[in-house]
């Protein structure tokens, strides 16, 4: 292992980590000075412990809410990716659709839960659409930037050896993008599972969401908070997962020497 | 520019080439609208399920100062509060982070982690913790946005050009100076990015905050459209939400605009802060 790619790992794995620790050390001093009450302020070693001896109420809740953020992730995925290569290729799809890409980065797609789950009722799929529908634009953004990312010199040359529409976009601009592609889906991981909590805040029976809701009105605080806990590993390990496929893609694409200056 | 004539028949193509521009979109747009129009009466939807367009226009229109403004009123409270407080402190952090380099090191992994963090996941602590009263709201704003503020502060002064650095200390430009004339100048545009992002977060937070916590506002009128089967005013509340979001994120992008200008008096300097910003 070269000195760069420990550097990745150590990146990808760890800064989230710490990001956690470093918020829940926060946590423990606030609580210390401002000496809240022990039901609404519970102690960090007290959530350690319910995140694991509750782990029967917590992990079928968690799950739930797992599996709506990577369906919402998988849709996303599939029609960013698709509509950020077309939206290049077509020019009049890209000025039809791009603009309200755009334009939806200034609202909150986030007020339409509601709606969807008026539509479709406490199941399983207005979570997943509310999901996807958030980190939909960040994956459709990022592709397209990707698709435009390429200097001009390299399609002068694709153009001066005569290849074709299909040749240069598989051999040229789509390589180029995929960076970009990841990048956008690395952002969409907590995206879609913020997406899924807060659909499951405005109706739901099961996952974490409702789960939440219910602790909060007993006042079981510890669980409130190992809850959240699984819902950080939740995006945590939902951006390794990405960043492992993506390190994977870029192997395969461009070889071994490059893959830190692409990532 | 030799010729008058020609500038001016350039900027005449300019717009018709804007106009033309922007005729896909206006076009899928109204097209949607037609189809959503015409879908309730040709399938026969229950109202309820899908109002047509014009229902909600009529409805966002006549209960504007009966209903959504006195509570888009008090979303906006929340909403700015959270803002002021969340974006100040995360600007205010990055920067007191970027003065000693061996600190900014540390802590880079750190936020750069807290991207992969669910903000809002704290929504439910805050209202136990402050009531169904306003508090909540506000914390819930600013906790959301305090973090892109941060994370863009400190990109936008970690990523000085060096170029530029090179020539500053080449020219004997002390620290203060290198921070006060180059690095904080060439951060702006991305802290500009951090600000306009957060203020739309604050909007998703304040009205998260309402859907866990009661009270009124915007976020509120929308469970209880839910509940009563209202689905005109809930589509005209999500409208009257994305209105908020849009004019905050022009009146920052007013902002950075003007404080852009205010910084880069030359024209050279100014377009390559907004190449720079686009970017």
């Amino acid at each position: 292992m070269s000195r760069a790619r420990i550097g990745n790992l150590v990146r990808t794995v760890g800064g989230p980590l710490l990001a956690l620790t470093v918020l829940f050390v926060a946590y423990e001093l606030w609580r210390r000075i401002s000496g809240q009450p022990h039901f609404l302020v519970p102690d960090t070693p007290d959530v350690i412990v319910a995140a694991v001896t509750d782990i029967q109420t917590l992990w079928p809740a968690a799950w739930v809410t797992l599996k709506e953020a990577i369906y919402g992730l998988l849709l996303a995925t599939a029609v960013g990716w698709t509509l950020g290569v077309v939206a290049q290729e077509s020019k009049i799809l890209e000025k039809a659709v791009m603009p309200y890409a755009v334009v939806s980065q200034a609202i909150p797609t986030l007020a339409i839960a509601p709606l969807l789950i008026l539509w479709f009722g406490f199941t399983l799929l207005p979570k997943i659409l509310v999901a996807a529908l958030l980190c939909f634009f960040p994956i459709l953004i990022n592709t397209h930037a990707g698709m435009r990312s390429l200097e001009s010199e390299y399609l002068d040359l694709m153009y001066s050896l005569e290849a074709g529409r299909w040749q240069t976009l598989f051999k040229v601009r789509l390589p180029a993008a995929v960076p970009f592609m990841f990048a956008g889906l690395k952002n969409g991981c907590v995206l879609a599972v913020v997406g899924a909590l807060v659909a499951e805040w405005v109706g739901a029976h099961e996952g974490m969401g409702p789960l939440i809701i219910r602790s909060l009105g007993v006042f079981k605080t510890t669980i409130v908070f190992a809850a959240i806990l699984y819902l950080s590993f939740m995006s945590i390990a939902l951006f390794w997962v990405v960043s492992a496929i993506e390190r994977l893609v870029l192997r395969i694409l461009y070889g071994r020497q490059s893959i830190s200056t692409a990532a | 520019m030799a010729d008058e004539g020609s500038a001016s028949s350039g900027r005449g193509r300019r717009i018709g080439g804007r106009v033309l521009d922007a005729l896909p979109a206006v076009g899928a747009g109204v097209l949607a609208l037609a189809v959503w129009e015409l879908f309730v009466p040709i399938t026969g939807v229950k109202p309820y399920l899908l109002p047509p367009a014009h229902s909600v226009v009529a409805e966002a229109i006549t209960d504007a100062t009966d209903r959504f403004l006195p509570a888009s009123w008090i979303t906006l409270q929340e909403v700015l509060i959270g803002f002021v407080i969340g974006c100040g402190l995360g600007i205010l952090l990055g920067i007191l982070l970027s003065i000693s380099r061996p600190v900014e090191r540390a802590v880079m992994p750190v936020i750069a982690g807290v991207r992969a963090m669910p903000a809002l996941v704290v929504a439910p602590l805050f209202v136990i913790w402050y009531g169904f009263t306003l508090t909540p709201k506000v914390l819930v704003a600013a906790f959301v946005c305090f973090f892109p503020a941060l994370v863009n502060t400190t990109a936008g002064l970690t990523i000085t050009p060096e170029a530029e650095r090179q020539l500053f200390k080449s020219l004997g430009a002390g620290p203060v100076q290198m921070y006060t004339k180059l690095r904080l100048p060439a951060a702006l545009p991305y802290i500009f990015i951090g600000a306009k992002n957060a203020v739309v977060l604050s909007v998703i937070g304040a009205i998260v905050g309402e859907w866990v916590g009661g009270g009124g506002g915007i976020g509120r009128m929308m469970i209880d459209s839910v509940t009563s089967n209202r689905t005109e005013r809930l589509m005209a509340a999500v409208a009257y939400s994305a209105a908020m979001a849009i004019s905050l994120f022009l009146v920052v992008s007013a902002l950075e605009r003007l404080t852009l200008r205010w910084y880069f008096l030359s024209r050279g300097a100014r377009s390559g802060a907004n190449a720079a910003a686009r970017g």
